[in-house]
């Protein structure tokens, strides 16, 4: 009896389970594909001393971040196909090998080990966040590993070594861009500041009231700290509220902007809600459902382009993509950074990380995300667009409109 | 008392009931058992998951609920015979249960990942009844008054059955002496059983009406909430319907006008503390019962 009722409950929940199971992701094409634990372990004595070039590819593969870590993959894979369906890169065919750091600081320092035992790696693509590239990027530094990373844009970042690069425009371009709409496109008085506590947020946050009190001297600035895993922004929209905002920017991920956008409409549709690149997510549209009108992000690429790099992009990523998300800006900054590297490489004819670093210092890369070039400080600084949802389909607007 | 500082009340005491339905589970296996379930929480996230799941293939949500109600119970119930059941029978000590329910609920958590992703979902509500009265300046909603009423009722009708049926005075019974029970001719495991099959229907009905109160549903869900309705059933004494109930509205409202006064960064903070300072002085909670062991 107890056997047979044990059985039959683990049968019901296996039949229950596998029935709501939906379409999973395409396999890895290549085993390189696979998560830092399926790494190779051998590796030549040089740096693209094989006849492939090996690129670490890093990022939250698992954890609450997911969603994100799979975009960086399919991005990421799709400029090392484009560059491998031409003959490869030297000559010799591009390998991404896939490094998952969960999207937590302590395991971004432990892949980063992993990484720099690896003497075939040539350079790293990542980290996600700037938390993590933070705590990974001393271990890079200190082994003459190249990281460049898509997305940090902590000012702090790439002051942490030479060796420390990034394709994202820094927090300071992020925050100048949306305190200007809001302060010259909509005219905004009294701002709310939603921001998530994290390095990131943090630093955002405190450059935007910077700027904001820079353009207009009399806007109040009301400030908001939240952590994420709380779905309950009474108490903020009430606060928010109570101040009497007519603006509020989250400087936060989706993942709290959407549920407290939400929140915040539910109380009072007339404050307006802008955010930042992390938040141009479909998901983010899909939990605010028929609150996702004129909800603002601001960002550096938007798959309503026309040009014809964004259609071969999103056709390959809709090709690529089992779950039919739609990519944004940061997925394509992945794609960039992949293919700025392998540029460089080509330039300079070799593999050698110092004659690639030097390469760099020099390259002006057209990307999709914007014409990558690097300062002294081994930052790629320039002006984000924005875009808006109306009825679930973005809006671009050139920063123009507000910059003048 | 100004009307900004009433909002934080009454956010906080739909707050506190959130919490107190969530805490249910926790104070019915801990009243049979005296284990501290952690799967709760992972439990919890696959009873709201599961609901918008069977939602989105067009059944109705209450029967929505009911289906996934049912399957929440047989997921506890899988815990017991797989984890718990076998270290009970080998008097394997309390720490050993409560390591095998924390591996439950992670085993749980990325099976949910894996099957729905880690990205929210929109979750539609759906017990809306689209009116909102006004008590002075303070509108409150239909969803509000119905998650009221839920959670009013859910406590009375557990209350009720642990108080007041032949399977709840089993449980009472199982609860006192395991080996008197089996010899007055109580099944004991299917008490059990049955006991690890209600925690988990609380969960499905506490999952979907958080869910569609906040309108969003994700994996990870049931972390923070697990926590912080452990807290709550711990304050108001495990194995205490109504205790859970005033426990959760403590939390609640302290957690608001924390959060509204002093920051939302504070509010994780306040449901420990209040914890701690209550279990120094209370260590049964609010409404608990002493343990009496006989030496």
């Amino acid at each position: 009896m107890k056997k047979t009722l044990s059985i039959l409950l683990v049968l019901v929940m296996a039949i229950s389970l596998v029935a709501c199971q939906p379409a999973q992701p395409a396999a890895p094409a290549a085993s390189a594909d696979a998560p830092a634990a399926d790494a190779p372990a051998a590796a030549p004595a040089e740096a693209g001393a094989s006849d492939t070039i090996k690129l670490a590819v890093v990022g939250p593969m698992t954890g609450q971040d997911a969603e994100y870590g799979l975009g960086f993959r399919q991005s990421a894979q799709i400029m090392a196909d484009k560059w491998n369906a031409n003959g490869g890169c030297l000559g010799k065919q591009v390998e991404l090998v896939v490094f998952d750091d969960k999207g937590a600081p302590e395991e971004g320092a432990n892949v980063a080990e992993q990484i720099v035992a690896d003497e075939s790696i040539v350079a790293v693509v990542g980290h996600f966040s700037s938390s993590l590239s933070m705590a990974a990027a001393p271990i890079y530094q200190e082994h003459g590993m190249l990281e460049i990373s898509p997305c940090s844009s902590h000012a702090d970042y790439t002051g942490i070594g030479d060796w420390i690069w990034r394709v994202s425009p820094l927090s300071a371009d992020e925050a100048r861009t949306v305190s200007k709409f809001v302060a010259n496109y909509w005219g905004a008085k009294k701002v709310g500041q939603l921001v998530m506590n994290n390095d990131w947020g943090a630093d955002i946050a405190e450059l935007e009231a910077e700027f904001l009190k820079s353009i207009n001297p009399d806007i109040e600035v009301v400030q908001e700290l939240v952590v994420e895993g709380n779905d309950d922004y009474g108490p903020v929209v009430t606060n928010f509220m109570a101040a009497g905002v007519d603006t509020v920017i989250c400087d936060a991920t989706y993942t709290v902007a959407a549920p407290f956008a939400k929140q915040m409409r539910l109380a009072n549709p007339e404050i307006r809600v802008v955010a930042h690149g992390n938040c141009q997510v479909e998901q983010l549209i899909e939990v605010l459902g028929d609150q996702s009108n004129n909800f603002y992000c601001s960002c550096s690429w938007s798959p309503i382009f026309s040009d014809e790099e964004t259609k071969f992009y999103c056709e390959k990523y809709a090709e690529m993509d089992a779950n039919d998300t739609t990519p944004i800006g940061d997925f394509v900054q992945y794609y960039d950074t992949v293919g700025l590297i392998l540029q460089a490489i080509t330039n300079c004819g070799s593999t050698d990380r110092e004659a690639i670093r030097a390469e760099l210092a020099k390259i002006e890369y057209q990307g999709l995300s914007g014409l990558l070039k690097f300062d002294e400080n081994r930052d790629c600084p320039r002006d984000y667009g924005m875009v808006y949802w109306d009825q679930a389909q973005q809006t671009w607007i050139q920063n123009t409109e507000w910059n003048s | 008392m100004n009307s900004t500082f009433l909002l934080y009340i009454v956010d906080g005491v739909v707050l506190g009931l959130i919490y107190a339905l969530v805490a249910c589970g926790y104070s019915l296996i801990f009243s049979i058992l005296r284990i501290v379930n952690f799967a709760h929480g992972s439990i919890y996230a696959f009873g709201a998951l599961m609901t918008l799941f069977f939602i989105n293939q067009g059944i109705n949500p209450w029967l929505s609920v009911l289906i996934t109600l049912i399957l929440t119970g047989m997921l506890e119930m899988l815990m017991d015979k797989v984890c718990i059941e076998p270290l009970r029978k080998r008097n394997s000590p309390g720490v050993s249960t409560l390591i095998a329910t924390e591996g439950y609920s992670y085993v749980v958590m990325n099976m949910l990942i894996i099957l729905f992703g880690s990205g929210r979902n929109h979750f539609e509500t759906f017990y809306d009844l689209g009116f909102t009265i006004n008590i002075g300046s303070l509108p409150i909603s239909s969803t509000k008054l119905v998650l009221l009423a839920i959670s009013g009722g859910l406590m009375l009708l557990m209350t009720y059955i642990i108080n007041k049926t032949h399977v709840g005075l089993a449980i009472r019974a199982v609860q006192q002496n395991t080996t008197s029970a089996r010899l007055m001719g109580i099944k004991v495991n299917r008490i059990v059983l049955g006991t690890f099959f209600l925690a988990g229907a609380t969960a499905a009905v506490s999952g979907a009406l958080v869910a569609g109160y906040y309108q969003i549903c994700y994996p990870t869900m049931g972390m923070v909430m697990g926590n912080k309705t452990l807290a709550t059933a711990l304050l108001g004494g495990l194995g205490a319907m109504h205790g859970g109930l005033l426990g959760g509205i403590i939390i609640g409202v302290l957690e608001c006008i924390v959060a509204g006064t002093l920051g939302a960064t504070y509010r994780d903070a306040v449901s420990f503390v209040v914890l701690i300072v209550i279990l120094i002085f209370m260590p049964s909670g609010l409404f608990g019962k002493k343990d009496i062991t006989k030496v």
